[in-house]
């Protein structure tokens, strides 16, 4: 098919340019969208991701072009390799940038791999994880564990 | 990590179990209001039922308390007190259907109504209401309960069917009243115009309760299913296959969101359990097993089908009110799962847990320390 043969340039924060075939790019709603409203003749610049996560999200997006005939549970075990291999670091800057390029699987698959880690970690945990700081007062928190008591007790 | 968009932390969150979102509560003031969030709990419950995860199975006896067990990993038990006021103690508590998470209970032969979603522990007694025909001597009321979620309205209705029968003295009345949980009100609706039968219960399967019932005043006539949308508040028939033959008994129930027919011919002689794949199609009712008479089964007539197993393959059964089976669809071969929590489950009802919340215009009774006995330990549940 000759339209999957054009290729769209994108560019990453740190000036990495990549070269992909329409076929691939068009798994992002976003680049969809502008290759619909003729917008993706020149290069895009992609402000937020760096060539490094870029390259990923396209691995991705390929992986997923190639492997349409696949079965479904081949789809699953990839996309499982795939996501295994990404520490919660990159993983961090995987989905900012699948919920910007607005990659709807990817974005499914990066937010349950978080879901995964997360689930039955304690609250400190979490605010570790997250760089999230606890804004309740002491009282305040306390009021809150003892009306869900029984979701505290979970260390098995 | 760095601090996640607002957005992506929603579609995070929405993958985990109620038993980590209410912990998660605490963890800082925007993650206890995006976890309280009515949106945030309508897409963590789509998203459930969507990926059918957040499933469990509520066993219970009478009193006081309910079982639930997670049939998926990490499979444990969990208790949950009946929230029953000091008035109710002691009576008898029937559960009338569950939706979305929330369980509908009848207090004492239908003296009082409650909501009562057991993982967030609230619960709302529903205000009483009166039958507005008077009474015939010479026949008992008999009632019918139904309880489900309205699409078109965005509620939770329950629906409450009295019906005088009396054929010798030719009486047939019926009043139909309808509880909104966004309204915390009765009202009547137009009647049902079918006699209902044996089942008190009504059975919920694409927003629409389903009752089995006959014309009145005639005998012998045919088996029909009457449905109840909640939506339009309409009643239609429901279409059942054309070689149903004879049945000693015939049960409505839901498996894995379809309408099932279970038929019995005779206590020792076969039932067979029919899906309706489509609700509404007829064509679409496909005869799922027979199963025969055999030493694991000592009543047919009291087997109900609970739920699919993951695959597909397999269907979980209660039978004799006492035990859990897992039968093979391919094989036809049952396998007992060790161990039944209690003796006599009269209830069995495979629910999804949600943060779904009463409106509180009605009395919340209780907060939730007291309706977890916290005990819990692994399950050798199967399949």
């Amino acid at each position: 098919m000759a339209s999957t043969l054009k290729k769209i340039i994108l560019k990453s924060c740190d000036g990495k340019i990549l070269e992909v075939e329409e076929a691939v790019a068009v798994q992002s709603q976003m680049i969809k969208n502008m290759i619909e409203d003729d917008c993706a003749n020149e290069e895009i610049p992609l402000p937020d991701i760096t060539g490094e996560i870029l390259s990923m999200i396209i691995e991705y997006c390929k992986m997923h072009v190639d492997g349409e005939n696949n079965s479904n549970n081949e789809l699953i075990a990839r996309d499982a390799d795939f996501i295994t291999r990404v520490d919660l670091n990159t993983l961090y800057y995987l989905i900012v940038a699948a919920n910007f390029l607005n990659v709807k699987s990817l974005l499914d698959l990066t937010c349950q791999r978080v879901a995964d880690i997360i689930k039955g970690k304690s609250p400190e945990e979490i605010r570790l994880t997250f760089n999230i700081k606890n804004d309740f007062t002491p009282e305040e928190e306390e009021e809150i564990r003892k009306k869900n008591a029984w979701a505290f007790d979970y260390k098995d | 990590m760095a601090i996640l968009p607002h957005d992506v932390t929603r579609e995070i969150l929405c993958r985990l179990g109620v038993k980590d979102l209410l912990r998660f509560r605490c963890v800082s003031k925007p993650w206890l209001s995006l976890i309280d969030d009515p949106d945030f709990i309508k897409l963590h419950l789509s998203h459930s039922l969507k990926t059918n995860s957040n499933f469990t199975l509520v066993l219970g006896h009478i009193n006081p308390s309910l079982f639930s067990v997670d049939f998926y990993p990490p499979k444990t038990e969990q208790t949950h007190k009946y929230p029953v006021e000091e008035s109710h103690e002691g009576k008898f508590i029937m559960l009338l259907g569950s939706c979305n998470g929330l369980l509908a209970l009848s207090v004492g032969d239908n003296e009082a109504f409650s909501l009562w979603n057991p993982w967030t522990g609230k619960s709302q007694m529903l205000p009483t209401t009166g039958t507005e025909f008077p009474p015939w001597e010479s026949c008992r009321p008999s009632i019918y309960l139904g309880f489900g979620y309205d699409p078109i309205s965005d509620d939770y209705k329950l629906v409450r069917i009295t019906q005088f029968y009396g054929v010798k003295d030719g009486i047939f009345a019926t009043e139909v009243k309808v509880y909104s949980l966004r309204t915390n009100s009765w009202r009547r609706i137009k009647d049902f115009p079918f006699h209902l039968s044996h089942r008190h219960r009504g059975v919920l399967v694409n927003n629409a309760l389903h009752w089995e019932v006959s014309t009145p005043f005639k005998l012998n006539t045919q088996r029909l299913v009457a449905a109840f949308d909640l939506g339009t508040e309409e009643y239609r028939l429901v279409e059942l296959p054309d070689c149903l033959g004879r049945g000693l008994r015939m049960d409505l129930y839901v498996v894995g969101g379809c309408l099932c027919l279970v038929v019995c011919y005779g206590e020792f002689g076969s039932i067979d359990i029919w899906i309706m794949k489509e609700h509404g199609v007829k064509e679409s009712w496909t005869k799922l097993i027979s199963i025969k008479y055999c030493e694991l089964i000592e009543y047919l007539s009291y087997v109900v089908p609970v739920a699919f197993s993951r695959n597909g393959r397999k269907v979980l059964l209660k039978v004799d009110c006492k035990t859990l089976v897992w039968l093979d669809l391919r094989s036809s071969s049952l396998e007992k799962i060790a161990s039944v929590p209690r003796p006599c489950i009269f209830v069995s009802e495979m629910m999804v847990k949600s943060l779904v919340p009463l409106n509180g215009n009605g009395t919340t009774m209780f907060g939730n320390e007291n309706h977890h006995g916290g005990k819990k330990r692994k399950r050798s549940t199967t399949g």
